[in-house]
């Protein structure tokens, strides 16, 4: 009436290994997703915690910082002759390259703009562009 | 009487200035022995320069050795200009040749030169000629151009001044462009697999690193091993695109981009200017730029 017990306890085995199965794809997936490199092939993206810091000889009316063409930190309302912002950005072992373009009023003479950069707390790099009026170029950070 | 006595003196005037050095009267005529070199000496001549160009766009300058319609067309110029650098190994046997009526300039020998190692190095005498491809090294070169023909035809000293300093602004422009340009590319991307290596200048001014299939110089085939060794370093590098040239057979290349899975990134100018859009050294720098920063990204 009730079976053999070898009988019972085979088929008590037999389900629990059958629940198994989906717990076991789903922590291996998962586990395998986690190395999986980006699709694109190359190195996984080293991403940093950057302290950015602008400074200048005269209040601009705007200044944009830019990374691979993407604007990481703009504004039009300055208030102070420095300013600062912690962001997170890639930021591989080669360093990075970074557009910066300030505009001043009008009638503004020769001044200059200065932007610093620290990765991960390291000491900050700071480079200086001089110009009147507005200045557009590339800087390079270790 | 009192009329003729007037007219005298105007008279001794006119016979002055027509005597005097007309400011645009002086040519210089000058035979150049690269692509590069030839539209500059046009550039900043301008009509006081007769150019003759001896190496044309598509020769291959390491390949060049002079015709002797091209001695005879160095013997009536009184200025040659060279890139130097050791390119123009033949320069000893020209100037002999010529019998050294012509001045010979080797522009490069005004800047710094990057060093070579390796199997090239006797070659060159271990500097690397491929300067043209730093805009700070091709304004040093218009300065030099330009006080050569200032020292050979110091009359029209203005013209040439002032055609140099538009040109000195266009280098600028034109460097702040491939700055932005090349900044769209992060610089753990920056790898340059190339026919030969004549891209280091290139490579030091924007933060590349050069892997090249042949040495400075096109006159020997890699070798397999050297190709081997290239592949695994490729491979190793996750280098995205291999860059052929106007110039090179783009076969072992080829075997490369099989091999590695990298795509082939297109045609670069290494040696000179081409024709057509790259006929001309902004034309030339734009199209490498934009060739380069398009495939590794």
């Amino acid at each position: 009436m009730h079976g053999s017990p070898l009988l019972r306890t085979l088929t008590v085995i037999a389900l629990l290994l059958l629940a198994g199965i989906p717990l076991w794809r789903m922590t291996h997936e998962a586990a395998a997703e986690s190395v999986i490199p980006p699709a694109t092939g190359a190195a996984p993206e080293r991403r940093s915690q950057v302290h950015l810091e602008v400074g200048f000889a005269q209040k601009p009316l705007r200044f944009a910082i830019s990374y691979l063409g993407k604007t990481i930190w703009e504004s039009d309302m300055v208030t102070d002759l420095t300013e600062q912002k912690d962001i997170t950005m890639p930021y591989p072992k080669e360093g990075v390259d970074l557009e910066y373009q300030v505009t001043w009023p009008p009638g503004t003479q020769q001044t200059a703009a200065r932007l610093s950069v620290a990765p991960n707390d390291a000491e900050p790099v700071e480079k200086t562009l001089w110009g009147a009026g507005q200045v557009d170029d590339v800087l390079s950070f270790p | 009487m009192k009329t003729l006595r007037l007219l005298k003196p105007l008279a001794a005037l006119a016979a002055l200035l027509a005597a005097a050095p007309c400011a645009s009267a002086g040519t210089i005529t000058v035979a150049s022995l690269s692509t590069i070199l030839t539209e500059m000496a046009h550039t900043i001549g301008g009509d006081h320069v007769i150019v003759v160009p001896l190496v044309k766009a598509g020769m291959d300058p390491h390949e060049y050795e002079p015709q002797p319609d091209d001695l005879r067309k160095a013997s009536d110029s009184q200025l040659i200009l060279a890139t130097g650098k050791h390119l123009e190994n033949y320069l000893p046997k020209l100037s002999e040749s010529t019998g050294g009526k012509a001045a010979v300039l080797q522009v490069g020998d005004a800047f710094p030169s990057l060093k070579i190692t390796g199997e090239d190095a006797p070659k060159t005498g271990g500097l690397d000629p491929h300067w043209w491809h730093s805009i700070p090294n091709m304004k040093v070169a218009v300065k030099t151009v330009r006080d050569e023909f200032i020292k050979l035809d110091p009359a029209n000293k203005a013209d040439f001044t002032q055609n140099a300093a538009a040109e000195l602004s266009k280098l600028d422009a034109l460097n702040q462009w491939a700055r932005k340009e090349i900044s769209k590319l992060p610089r753990d991307k920056r790898k340059l697999v190339t026919s030969h290596d004549a891209f280091q200048y290139f490579a030091r001014d924007y933060g590349f690193t050069i892997y090249p299939i042949e040495g400075v110089t096109t006159e020997d085939e890699p070798s397999s091993r050297k190709i081997a060794d290239l592949i695994d370093t490729i491979k190793a590098q996750k280098v995205k695109a291999v860059f052929f040239e106007n110039i090179e057979n783009p076969k072992v290349i080829q075997e490369i981009t099989q091999e590695t899975g990298a795509k082939v990134g297109g045609e670069l100018y290494a040696d000179g200017l081409g024709t057509g859009e790259e006929g001309t050294y902004d034309g030339m720098f734009r199209h490498n730029v934009t060739t380069i920063v398009n495939s590794l990204q």
